[in-house]
């Protein structure tokens, strides 16, 4: 096989990735769970048993049973809501993100690889949006465009852009002095290429852990800001505004609070496992 | 060989390479770390300069100033009679193309995430010369050429050893066809037995594409064994240079002298019997070296003059070049 030989390449490139993610259970477990995930996400309204909107009123707060999950205090069916809303929960939560990294990584590289001035600056801008709490960017920037889940989307990626440009300046730095960079140079790549073809595969690893990590805590953002009534609006569901409504419930009907925050656990568990699955199967050295 | 001095390759006029050493909260330049310290040198076409010296005397700084590869405090570096410090950045990265560099260390001179084949064709891919066969017709030509095999070309850079490595070094730098090759201790790291195995295939390389090195070492064994001349380093400044076996056999500059005599001869009688020149202590910091001639301190034949004024780079015979007051 020569090198131009570009399918087989890529074919026995695929396999020993592959062999990767086999060997390794929980990146499996990681890798079905999410997918399982997304599935519900997609399929949400065909896969409810119930319209998440109906309100049975003569059977409020009714324990798991008839409705699988039981309802809530308006008599909707948990199930159907927590089915529903993974598509607010989820799509917010991986959209703010990947759109934080997209934004975030690159910069973060550039500061990280240039230095001087620009890392100045850059590093200064993200000092003070980081003194800002997370929970505060959110309610400013609803405040200024209006509820509803884009803004929230777009409130949540402000928060997260200057950790992905913190985390990747890091990375880059320690990578800044290794030779391959320099050789990099010497070949007459531009700066560009530098950070998107040599910095960006050799910090992906760190990038992604974190990333998993961040969509379990922007569906809890999401959650705070729906529960304070700046981010969902009602009656669209969220896996946030169920616990924020739910709690008060806790001790009479913990049904109520318990499923949308089991919802929320299983699916930060899958995408973390999945996160260090993929870690590991764009390491070559793993591999 | 013989050496064509009509023709230079790269002239290298008061070259310094300064980093600034900063306090306070408004990173105050407070003094400055004297890397290269007014380097003047001429490489000429098809042959192998030595530059020797100790760790941190600012030799691979020269070499990577050289390159622009850092830029330069002042000075300038006259490649093919153009002056590299005047090029814009981007007629600069065209002209890389003609000047590479192989790095010390193997292990972190190679892009962990690519592939040995990606890692020899990028400089193509880069500047876009080839189309996709012949890039990698070009890239198992090249691997054949360095002594890989070409059936490795899907592997990763952790899957080699050291001297492979190395060599999948040198297969980058020779993708482009270059005129110039900065070596920067090629081999420091490498096992002996590997040593003379790179340094040999440097040598046919020489031949086979005419190319101008400057090899940067600390061991003036190996600098010995591979260069037409020899440049002797010392606290940032040029303090001798001259031919391989005058710099091996008659050196005149007492610090070349002491390095000279460092080496060992591998005749127990012979070593016995030499008269040996030890230098004491470590080489000063490069922030705040001695006035005067940076070596008078640790020299045996220091004089008064020393201590006060900086001896001249001066042509005592044809093509050797001292820097010391015993001489001038």
């Amino acid at each position: 096989m020569t090198w131009g030989d570009g399918m087989a390449k890529h074919f026995t490139m695929t396999q020993r990735r592959w062999e990767t993610v086999k060997s390794n259970k929980t990146t499996l477990v990681g890798l079905a769970l999410s997918c399982l995930i997304l599935l519900i996400t997609v399929f949400a309204p065909v896969l409810a048993p119930f319209d998440p909107d109906e309100q049975h009123l003569d059977e409020t707060m009714s324990p798991p049973g008839k409705f699988i999950l039981g309802t809530d205090e308006f008599g909707r069916d948990i199930l159907s809501r927590i089915v529903v809303a993974s598509r607010t929960s989820i799509s917010i939560g991986l959209s703010s993100i990947l759109f934080a990294a997209v934004i975030g990584v690159p910069v973060g590289i550039l500061a990280g690889y240039k230095g001087g001035g620009i890392d100045s600056i850059i590093t200064r801008g993200v000092d003070i949006i980081m003194s800002i709490p997370s929970l505060l960017i959110g309610i400013i920037v609803v405040a200024a465009l209006g509820p509803g889940p884009y803004k929230v989307t777009v409130a949540i990626s402000l928060a997260y852009i200057p950790r992905f440009i913190r985390l990747a300046r890091g990375s880059a730095l320690s990578l800044k002095g290794k030779e391959f960079i320099l050789s990099a140079k010497s070949i007459g790549s531009k700066d560009s290429r530098i950070i998107f073809v040599h910095f960006l595969p050799n910090i992906l690893g760190d990038i992604v852990v974190m990333a998993t990590l961040w969509v379990a805590v922007a569906i809890r953002i999401e959650a705070n800001l729906s529960f304070l009534g700046i981010g969902v609006q009602p009656p669209t569901a969220s896996w946030g505004s169920m616990i924020g409504s739910g709690v008060n419930f806790l001790f009479s009907a913990p049904w109520v609070p318990l499923f949308p925050g089991l919802a929320i656990l299983i699916s930060i568990f899958a995408f973390n496992l999945l996160g260090d699955g993929i870690r590991d199967v764009i390491d070559p050295k793993l591999s | 060989m013989q050496l064509d001095h009509a023709n230079h390759l790269i002239h290298i006029k008061q070259l310094k390479k300064y980093y600034p050493i900063t306090a306070g909260i408004f990173s105050r330049v407070v003094n400055h770390v004297k890397a290269v310290d007014g380097v003047n040198l001429t490489i000429y076409q098809g042959e192998t300069l030595g530059l020797v010296g100790e760790s941190g005397c600012g030799k691979s700084t020269l070499g990577r100033v050289i390159l622009r590869l850092e830029e330069s405090s002042e000075g300038r570096v006259i490649f093919e009679g153009q002056d590299l410090s005047e090029l814009s950045p981007d007629k600069m990265r065209r002209m890389r193309r003609k000047m590479q560099i192989i790095f010390q260390d193997p292990y972190s001179s190679l892009d962990p995430r690519k592939t040995v084949g990606h890692i020899i064709g990028e400089p193509l891919i880069v500047n876009s010369t080839e189309n996709m066969r012949e890039r990698s017709e070009r890239v198992t030509q090249l691997m054949e050429e360095v002594g890989l095999r070409p059936e490795y070309v899907s592997r990763y850079p952790h899957e080699f050893s050291g001297g492979q490595r190395q060599r999948i070094g040198i297969a980058r730098a020779l993708a482009l066809y270059p005129k110039f090759i900065v070596f920067d201790e090629p081999v420091s790291a490498l096992d002996v037995s590997i040593q003379s195995q790179v340094i040999n295939l440097l040598r046919e390389l020489q031949r086979a594409h005419q190319l101008t090195y400057l090899f940067i070492a600390h061991d003036l064994g190996v600098v010995k064994y591979i260069s037409n001349r020899i440049a002797v380093m010392y606290l940032g400044r040029i303090v001798e240079v001259g031919s391989n076996h005058t710099i091996t056999q008659k050196p005149l500059q007492p610090y070349t002298q002491a390095l000279v005599a460092a080496v060992p001869i591998p005749n127990p009688k012979l070593q016995r019997g030499r008269d040996r020149v030890r230098l004491e202590g470590d080489v000063p910091s490069p922030i705040d070296p001695p006035p005067g001639c940076h070596f008078h301190n640790r020299c045996p034949k220091a004089m008064n003059v020393c201590l006060k004024k900086i001896p001249d780079l001066i042509e005592i015979e044809p093509d050797h070049l001292v820097r010391c007051f015993l001489y001038q």
